[in-house]
């Protein structure tokens, strides 16, 4: 059992990592929300469908960042998008300026967009997926895509020449 | 005078945007993909959005997954461990060698300080070379009891998955008599 | 004094691997783990430090931790070999095992831990002279690594134990190394 969870953790820690990240842009907070999410998939590992751990596992971990997030402060959410940190997905390992603003730009839409464009457009999740881990309908998940890419590329438009 | 915000626009609007995601995502038949092309070309706004669109997927592959950073993977490994009951943690289990044998190489390796040493440095006679040696025989130390204590954990692990919670105390107890069947304890 | 005996030791480090390991071969403590390079490859980990380097080692820790260097120094040997078996696959590594388990049970040693579970296999061994324990041997088989670790030399553990209590040390973070 041990084992199955060792394999689990190197399959989905990045992801796990990178959409807590992205929510709570706080790297302090970012990893406590996500070793949450393990700890209830230790704790569960007996009931959950082996065919269903990562949307399970992803929509726990963002269940656990919008607890946080609902927790702080409401000026401190407008803070920390302003001030967003350079690090993790921010970081300069980025390809190009473009990406780094549109790393940025993703940080800073609001949910549910951002998670569902990290988990569709970022982490390559299927429409049913996505839906499993924000618990929206298909047809909703399609319309809220659509809705945070158009953002997403009227930003895009403001900067590029 | 046309409302731009009715909402027979804003239908519109909604209809164009799935539409184009629809394009990017591949799910539009060839038909009406060519219905989509034909229609841009009749409308700037459209075409334009398009073109945005697909700027946009295509900077999304600048966008990457983010590594875990290292002390989120180590505290990720241990969340197994926090499970087991006091007794069958390692020092308790593999006392007799393992764990010792590892927190002696910690004690002896993290006292391998470069002001405990208290041999001549390099400027008062030894090579830059011999130093590179003792340094490589201390990190190869090091990594080889990091080994030594992922198996002394491992096994713990395994064991108790293995046996469950009740009996792993009857198995720490044997392995306790049988150490002090030799007096080692 | 000292610094001969560095000098001597950094001499002995200097002998190729193999030498090393031929020097530690006629101790009581030493396992032959036998031949896989031609399975899976150059190990990605392959270790070996002798009796000299250990008691240098030793030495050096001897004024902030003399219990401990105490212990260290009758260490006569180290050796960890690594193998990736995540391409060729487990089979070689088990069957290599289980003949190494063979031969150490004819020659005394003492299993201490046996875990199989399917493709993964532990094996701990432990050689006794009288009370005093004079070689460790472990052997970890997973579906990434094959994992084999001799330690030769005296190991007390009375002496080990107390010690033990008297350094209250957490594990977890006790080596900062991170070896996955």
């Amino acid at each position: 059992m041990s084992r199955e969870y060792r394999q689990w953790v190197v399959e989905y820690q990045d992801q796990a990592w990178t959409l807590a990240r992205y929510i709570l842009k706080d790297a302090s907070e970012a990893e406590d929300a996500t070793q949450e999410a393990f700890v209830k998939l230790w704790n569960n590992r007996n009931a959950i469908d082996r065919d269903r751990i990562k949307p399970w596992l992803m929509r726990v971990t963002r269940n656990h960042c919008l607890d946080r997030l609902r927790r702080r402060r409401p000026e401190q959410e407008f803070v920390e998008y302003q001030g967003v940190d350079n690090d993790g997905p921010l970081r300069g390992a980025e390809q190009s300026e473009l990406g780094a603003f549109l790393k940025s730009a993703i940080a800073a839409l609001k949910e549910p967009y951002r998670t569902l464009v990290v988990l569709r457009d970022v982490q390559q999740h299927s429409y049913e997926e996505v839906a499993g881990v924000t618990e929206l309908s298909l047809s909703q998940v399609k319309v809220y895509l659509h809705r945070a890419r158009k953002q997403l590329r009227e930003q895009l438009a403001e900067v590029r020449p | 005078m046309t409302d731009n915000n009715s909402p027979k626009n804003e239908h519109d609007r909604n209809h164009r945007e799935e539409q184009i995601n629809a394009l990017l995502e591949g799910e539009l038949d060839h038909d009406e993909s060519e219905a989509l092309k034909s229609a841009a070309n009749r409308d700037q706004e459209l075409a334009s959005a398009i073109v945005e669109a697909y700027q946009l997927q295509r900077a999304m592959e600048n966008v990457q997954l983010e590594k875990a950073p290292q002390s989120l993977r180590r505290r990720l490994k241990k969340i197994p461990q926090q499970d087991r009951p006091v007794f069958f943690q390692p020092r308790w289990a593999m006392a007799f060698a393992v764990v010792p044998l590892v927190i002696v190489s910690v004690l002896v390796l993290r006292s391998m300080e470069p002001s405990d040493i208290q041999v001549p440095t390099s400027s008062t006679g030894f090579s830059s070379a011999e130093m590179v040696m003792i340094e490589q025989a201390r990190a190869d130390l090091a990594v080889a009891f990091a080994y030594i204590d992922q198996v002394g954990v491992s096994t713990s692990l395994l064991i108790e998955a293995e046996i469950g919670g009740e009996m792993s105390d009857a198995v720490a107890g044997s392995i306790f008599r049988t150490i002090q069947g030799k007096k080692l304890l | 004094m000292k610094r001969i005996l560095i000098a001597l030791a950094c001499a002995f480090l200097a002998l190729p691997a193999v030498a090393q390991e031929e020097a530690l071969k006629d101790l009581p403590g030493f396992v032959d783990f036998g031949e896989m390079n031609s399975v899976y490859g150059e190990p990605k980990v392959n270790i070996s430090i002798g009796g000299a380097m250990l008691g240098f080692v030793a030495a050096m820790a001897r004024n902030s931790n003399p219990e401990a260097a105490a212990i260290f120094s009758k260490l006569k040997g180290v050796r960890v070999s690594v193998y990736n078996i995540e391409d060729v696959g487990a089979e070689a590594a088990l069957a290599q095992v289980n003949h190494v388990k063979g031969t150490l049970q004819g020659l005394n040693w003492s299993p201490v831990v046996q875990v199989n579970e399917d493709g993964e296999q532990i094996q701990i061994f432990m050689k006794f002279d009288g009370e005093i324990m004079n070689g460790l041997t472990l052997m970890v088989v997973d579906e990434e690594e094959a994992v084999f670790i001799n330690v030769i030399g005296e190991l007390d553990p009375n002496k080990l134990s107390a010690l033990m209590k008297k350094f209250d040390i957490d594990l977890d973070d006790a080596l900062d190394i991170d070896i996955n």
